[in-house]
């Protein structure tokens, strides 16, 4: 008996160094980008270990106000937030009747959805600016938007499906036999069920979003559109010519991920209370 | 409702994604520039000219190093993590958010962090080696010609095995707990929990997972690029960012972009077939519990 | 604070809503650029636009400031049918692309007394069959920038020769520290060194005429192989530290500002790439790519890295645009970009940032103007970024030899016209 609770503890010890260990090198990162956010460039290259006791809080205002970070900010969060909600609505329901809908071509339709994921999205950065610009949403966030709809449709599509195929069925067919509408049972019983899918969802591509960078780079020019990522991919190629300034890069980065890192933690805690709730049923 | 609940998906989809990338498959049979130039037809000329092209090769051999060898380790601490994680640690909800925070920070910060990591000279990776000593070892250097892919792929595979970690544990969550406090009680170790229940569980989203890794992986442009820095050196190069080379102008003024439309091509039939592939080869019965 | 920024957000989102760019009137010129908004360059710009328009009240000016990937952003914009009248970019890149094309107006006759102002070769560098499309107004030089601190601490001097080179760095290299340093992930700086040996040694088009040879022979003097060795050399000897072939950009030239390195051969951008590094009162000097022994190209041949500005030939208001380049080039302006914008410019007489100084030196005393790394990247932009900048920063790293270069060389020029035919 004795043996045995040795032999577990090892095991239990040997689960938190892993999963400890790998977790800690992740807030080590974290906290070495904030870090650097503070130093003075000198110190960022020179000492990467050291801490900055003076901290250069000036990287931060430089980085807001200069550079807009302020403006970007907003719109990152709108445009961000929009196209998620959007996404959802749009897909969600698309995914619920190719997953559990009995019609036919389903399969195929199922398929010809998950394609989408294959197309490379290089291939439509000319094609997609002449649309845009034809239909007079080029250079605006609404088009940004309803082009972050359009291309994150399939992968969505893709992992909702999957989410819906493995709820029970017997709920279904009760409800059914209960006399609810198609309808009813998609808004009563299945959505509720498929919380914490439609969370995973939600979360990834917000975070897909929010520091997706080419696609806005093709489509928006005004800077009072740019978003967030494009404020730090425009940081980084001033670094050519005009730039060298990394600590402030690095305070841009780290505005750019403390909201992502919020979020999440909030979100993660939605996750979790979902599927215990899908577990009392 | 069929018809109500799928046509603002489709439709976006069919507009935004399939038309454009029907407009690119029609010009990757011309050569252009894409200044507004005459294209001239070249039929597959784009693509006989990308099969010869030791650019090209070079670039797909290293994305299947990416898929395999990325794929192997990116799954294998996906699975050690998930099982892990459900073995009944303390504190689960927050090793998970930890082990996905990568994820959420914008691709230039990750490489940059790692750039410093493996700088030679300064960086983190060689000052820890040298105050234990290990001056062999700190004297190499991590991001020179021959090492740089493998250092690439080290923080590759450091955010992705959050990211596959997160998609395969809430595959795992949905699996009822009384079987696993069953199995528990029979004795069954960590291990075997996983091997017998988990995995046989929740198959279709290993499933899933195995096809997004494909897919990504054919489609990786974002971290090598950001990795190889204002001058990516082909030893980096995946084929996706050689199209991005061929075609957008990067450094040098090079606009093929019929080429570089044949390219994406290429990679969206590579990709079709991966995926037929993988659906042929871990076909199994759908669990439905 | 909160509600100004919402304000404005909400302002520029209804704006954009649905609006498009062009369909000004006449006198509004839309001008896309490769500058971001926050960089002192486009401020320069700005106040010179703003000093136009008080002096020219019927032109006014529309800004795209969109940064680096402005051409390519152009690419797509014509396809849209988007109205751009005119546009900035490095020379290099425009000659490979939007010239390349035939889009650019040609803009000579327009700028009347303007060009003999100009410091020597400027306007002809790009100037393909003497039609002037792309006017350049920002010059930078490539050198190897030191820290003369540093040269004066080993009692050296600037070397004239190759072999006063490689002396300097057996002095430097025991006080255990290196003469030069490049990043082990750039090859367009790799290869300057190249382009420098080559051009020393047999004129500077020597790599433009090597590759014209259509049977790829041009490559087979024993210069080219002369120069590949001594590229190589620069490892051997002790000139760049060893573990340079693992510096990322920027860890390279951030060794100058720690003092670990003398100097790198680079564009005169890097005083103001490591202006946060290595502080405004760092020692900077600049001297120009030694003399090799028996070459026929001379030391005052200079590499060059320019940016230019260039009027759309489909601008409705080409005339209206070209006068506005016309006085771009002017004295006043281009003192503002030295003094708002930090950077080298054009016009002889005017002069350069202090710390620039030996920079525009060379610049006034060049003899023979190159575009980066020879010019090649302006004429075969193609060959240049797929096979001669990579294969040699293999060699020059060391994953292959200066023979097994050569011989890529040759065979990849031969396939390469073989293929345009």
């Amino acid at each position: 008996m004795n043996k045995f609770l040795t032999l577990r503890g090892a095991k239990r010890g040997f689960s938190y160094l892993v999963v400890g260990g790998w977790s800690a090198f992740s807030v080590f990162f974290i906290l070495w980008i904030i870090l650097a956010s503070l130093k003075r460039n000198r110190d960022l290259f020179g000492k990467p270990w050291s801490i900055p006791i003076d901290p250069a809080w000036g990287n931060y205002v430089k980085t807001w106000v200069n550079n807009r970070f302020g403006d970007y900010f907003l719109n990152s969060l709108i445009v961000t937030s929009v196209s998620v909600a959007a996404l959802l609505l749009v897909s969600v329901p698309a995914a619920y009747v190719l997953s559990r809908g009995r019609f036919a071509g389903r399969q195929a339709l199922s398929n010809f959805f998950a394609f989408g994921m294959g197309v490379p999205i290089p291939l439509l950065f000319v094609p997609l600016f002449v649309i845009m610009t034809t239909m007079r949403l080029g250079d605006s966030l609404t088009g940004l938007s309803i082009v972050y709809v359009a291309l994150s449709i399939p992968f969505s599509i893709y992992v909702l499906e999957g989410f819906f195929a493995s709820l029970p069925s017997e709920l279904e067919s009760a409800a059914i036999i209960d006399g609810c509408s198609d309808f009813q049972v998609f808004r009563h019983v299945m959505l509720p069920l498929a919380g914490p899918g439609i969370a995973t969802v939600a979360i990834l591509n917000f975070v897909g979003l929010w520091n997706e960078y080419q696609l806005s780079l093709v489509l928006l020019n005004s800077p009072e559109n740019r978003t967030l990522s494009l404020g730090i991919y425009s940081l980084i190629t001033s670094m050519q010519y005009s730039g060298g300034d990394w600590a402030g890069l690095f305070a841009g980065v780290t505005i750019v991920m403390v909201p992502t890192i919020l979020l999440f933690i909030i979100l993660s805690e939605r996750m979790i209370s979902g599927i215990t709730m899908g577990g009392v049923k | 409702m069929v018809v109500a609940f799928l046509a603002p998906a489709l439709i976006l989809y069919l507009g935004l994604l399939i038309f454009p990338a029907l407009q690119a498959f029609y010009l990757s049979l011309f050569e252009t520039s894409g200044f507004g130039d005459t294209p001239t037809w070249v039929g597959i000329g784009n693509y006989t000219r990308l099969l010869s092209d030791p650019i090209f090769w070079g670039a797909l051999r290293n994305m299947s190093m990416i898929m395999v060898v990325g794929g192997v380790a990116t799954f294998g601490l996906a699975f050690l993590f998930t099982m892990l994680l459900n073995s009944g640690l303390r504190g689960k909800k927050l090793f998970r958010a930890l082990i996905f925070l990568p994820n959420i920070i914008a691709v230039v910060a990750i490489t940059t962090f790692w750039s410093f990591v493996f700088m030679p000279r300064y960086g983190l990776l060689t000052s820890v080696l040298k105050a234990l000593g290990l001056t062999s070892l700190a004297s190499i250097s991590w991001t020179a010609p021959e090492n740089v892919f493998f250092a690439m792929m080290v923080g590759l595979v450091w955010i992705s095995a959050g990211f596959y970690t997160i998609l395969i544990l809430a595959g795992a969550d949905k699996v009822p707990t009384d079987m696993y406090e069953a199995a528990r009680l029979e004795g069954a170790s960590t291990f075997q929990i996983f091997r017998l229940i988990t995995l046989p569980m929740i198959w279709d989203v290993i499933l899933i997972t195995l096809v997004l890794w494909s897919i990504h992986a054919i489609k990786i442009v974002e971290f090598p690029y950001a990795f190889g820095g204002p001058n990516i050196d082909q030893n980096l190069y995946t084929p996706a960012i050689y199209l991005y080379i061929m075609g957008f102008g990067q450094r040098e003024p090079v606009y093929a972009l019929g080429y570089s439309t044949a390219i994406g091509v290429a990679l969206f039939f590579l990709t079709l077939v991966t995926i037929v592939l993988l659906r042929f080869v871990f076909k199994r019965e759908r669990v439905e519990y | 604070m909160t509600n100004t920024i919402l304000w404005r957000s909400a302002a520029a989102a209804a704006l954009s809503f649905g609006m498009m760019a062009g369909a000004a009137n006449a006198a509004e010129l839309v001008f896309w650029s490769m500058w971001n908004e926050p960089e002192p360059q486009a401020a320069a710009l700005r106040r010179i636009m703003d000093t136009y328009t008080k002096a020219h009240p019927e032109t006014t000016f529309k800004v795209v400031w969109n940064g680096r990937q402005n051409q390519t952003k152009l690419r797509a914009a014509l396809q849209a049918g988007t109205q751009v009248d005119f546009a900035d970019q490095d020379g290099d890149q425009l000659a490979g692309g939007l010239q390349k094309e035939g889009l650019g107006y040609e803009i000579g006759a327009d700028l009347g007394d303007a060009k003999a102002a100009l410091l020597p070769g400027v306007l002809d560098l790009y100037a393909a069959g003497g039609k002037v499309e792309q006017v350049p107004y920002i010059y930078n030089t490539v050198n190897i920038w030191y820290n003369k601190d540093m040269l004066a601490e080993v009692g050296g001097t600037v070397p004239q020769t190759l072999d006063e080179l490689f002396t300097l760095c057996g002095k430097l290299k025991e006080t255990s520290k290196h003469a030069l340093v490049t990043e082990g992930n750039v090859g367009f700086y790799q290869v300057l060194f190249f382009s420098h040996l080559l051009a020393r040694a047999k004129g500077s088009d020597a790599m433009i005429k090597a590759f014209e040879v259509k049977d790829g022979s041009g490559w087979s003097d024993p210069a080219v192989l002369e120069a590949a060795k001594s590229a190589r050399k620069f490892w051997e000897v002790g000139c760049i530290a060893e573990d340079a072939r693992g510096f990322q950009y920027p860890a390279g030239q951030q060794t100058i500002a720690l003092g670990d390195t003398m100097g790198e051969l680079v564009g005169s951008w890097l005083p103001t790439e490591l202006t946060e590094s290595a502080g405004a009162d760092f020692p900077w000097g600049a001297f120009n790519f030694p003399a090799v022994a028996g070459g026929v190209g001379k030391a005052t041949d200079i590499e060059v890295g320019l940016v230019s500005v260039m009027v759309l030939k489909a601008s409705p208001n080409a005339k209206e645009a070209a006068g506005f380049v016309s006085y771009l080039l002017s004295e006043e302006a281009q003192k503002t970009l030295v003094a708002d914008g930090g950077v080298g410019v054009v016009r002889d007489g005017v002069e350069w940032p202090p710390v620039l100084s030996d920079a525009y030196a060379s610049a006034k005393n060049a003899t023979a103007l190159s575009g980066f790394g020879g010019g090649l990247g302006v004429s075969y932009p193609e060959f240049n970024a797929t096979v001669l900048t990579p294969e040699f920063s293999k060699m020059f790293l060391g994953q292959s030899t200066p023979e097994d270069f050569v011989k890529v060389l040759v065979d990849k020029t031969k396939d390469y016209w073989a293929s345009q035919q």
